[in-house]
């Protein structure tokens, strides 16, 4: 049962179908370490991207993110599937990077879950049609990637979880042990930031 | 904010929903997985350790526990005890009295049986003592 290294290229960031993921999750519960090695090449990246914008630096993402797949190959046996293993994947994650951010204490200068204000516009230009701009401004990436660090962690994690990894609010909520209104106030509310953000990038002279 | 997936739904939101899936895509490197592979490995052995510790050791501690009441049983059982004295001056008088009885019995015997024995109520020759005439004769 030795760990197989050199799979890692096979199929990273493609999650397995339900059923063979469930086959998967069973030779886990065994402690077959081959099969969870095939769990990982399937989230690691996504778990990572997460991750990277809810601790402050890339080096301390990868430790949590380690912590997060060591966490998970401990407790498989109390995985009892009732969630995906995405879910379960993501809850430790989100926890760990909570208690990280707990531990460090920091935050001096978040946003809170403060409405934006009644009756305030926000006017960003639609980007729908300008999809090769977005793709290629690096520059704007860093605004964004900037906005998102700025948000506290409660906004951040639902944004990410939503527009990054295309989870549904019901999902989200067992994620995070939220009500699905919470959840989608948040979203709102983490939006709402990116837009000033973008904002004042655009009319400061971007 | 009556709706808030209607809220959710506006061009603004949606935007910026574009723009977060377009940020791009992380990898981690072949020596990340490598040191994560090796904590698995040593995580995978100490659970393996454990197992083996609690398969192994429980029985023998059940074994050890069932062992350790036995002998305390064992030590905890009452031993004969002298008797009072007031009780053994009883015990005195019931011997006394059993062996007095035991004599009483070797002198007298075990008693006739019933063959041995004639009806005492009538005479010698068949003469009835009871008879009225006779005992006024006597």
């Amino acid at each position: 049962m030795e760990l197989c290294i050199g799979a890692t290229s096979l199929s990273i960031g493609r999650p397995q179908d339900p059923a063979s993921e469930a086959a998967l999750i069973d030779r886990c519960r065994k402690q077959d370490t081959e099969a969870f090695g095939k769990l990982v090449d399937a989230y690691q990246n996504r778990v990572f991207g997460f991750v990277r914008r809810m601790v402050p630096n890339a080096e301390e993402a990868a430790d949590v993110t380690q912590e997060v797949f060591v966490r998970a190959f401990q407790n498989i046996a109390r995985f009892d599937g009732r969630s995906s293993v995405r879910t379960w994947l993501f809850r430790i994650a989100y926890h760990l990077c909570i208690d990280r951010a707990r531990k460090a204490d920091r935050s001096p200068n978040e946003v809170g879950l403060t409405d934006p204000g009644e009756g305030e516009e926000i006017d960003v230009p639609d980007m729908r049609w300008q999809p090769d701009q977005i793709a290629i401004d690096t520059e704007m990436m860093d605004v964004v990637e900037g906005g998102i660090r700025s948000m506290s962690e409660k906004l951040r994690s639902v944004l990410l979880l939503h527009d990054k990894e295309d989870m549904a609010y019901e999902e989200i909520a067992k994620t995070l042990e939220l009500p699905v209104g919470t959840v989608k106030s948040r979203l709102f509310l983490a939006r709402a930031h990116l837009q000033n953000v973008v904002r004042t990038y655009l009319e400061t002279g971007a | 904010m009556n709706n808030i997936d209607e809220c959710l739904e506006s061009e603004g939101q949606e935007a910026m929903r574009q723009l977060v899936k377009a940020m791009p895509e992380d990898s981690l490197s072949m020596a990340w997985r490598s040191s994560l592979n090796e904590k698995i490995l040593v995580s995978a052995t100490k659970q393996k350790r454990r197992r083996w510790f609690l398969n192994a050791m429980i029985p023998s501690a059940g074994v050890t526990v069932a062992c350790g009441l036995a002998l305390l049983v064992m030590a905890r059982t009452p031993s004969p005890t002298a008797v009072s004295g007031r009780n053994f001056e009883m015990e005195k008088s019931m011997v006394s009295a059993h062996r007095m009885a035991d004599v009483s019995t070797d002198l007298s015997g075990a008693g006739l049986g019933p063959s041995e024995t004639s009806d005492v109520t009538k005479g010698p020759s068949g003469t009835d003592w009871n008879d009225e005439a006779d005992v006024e004769t006597l």
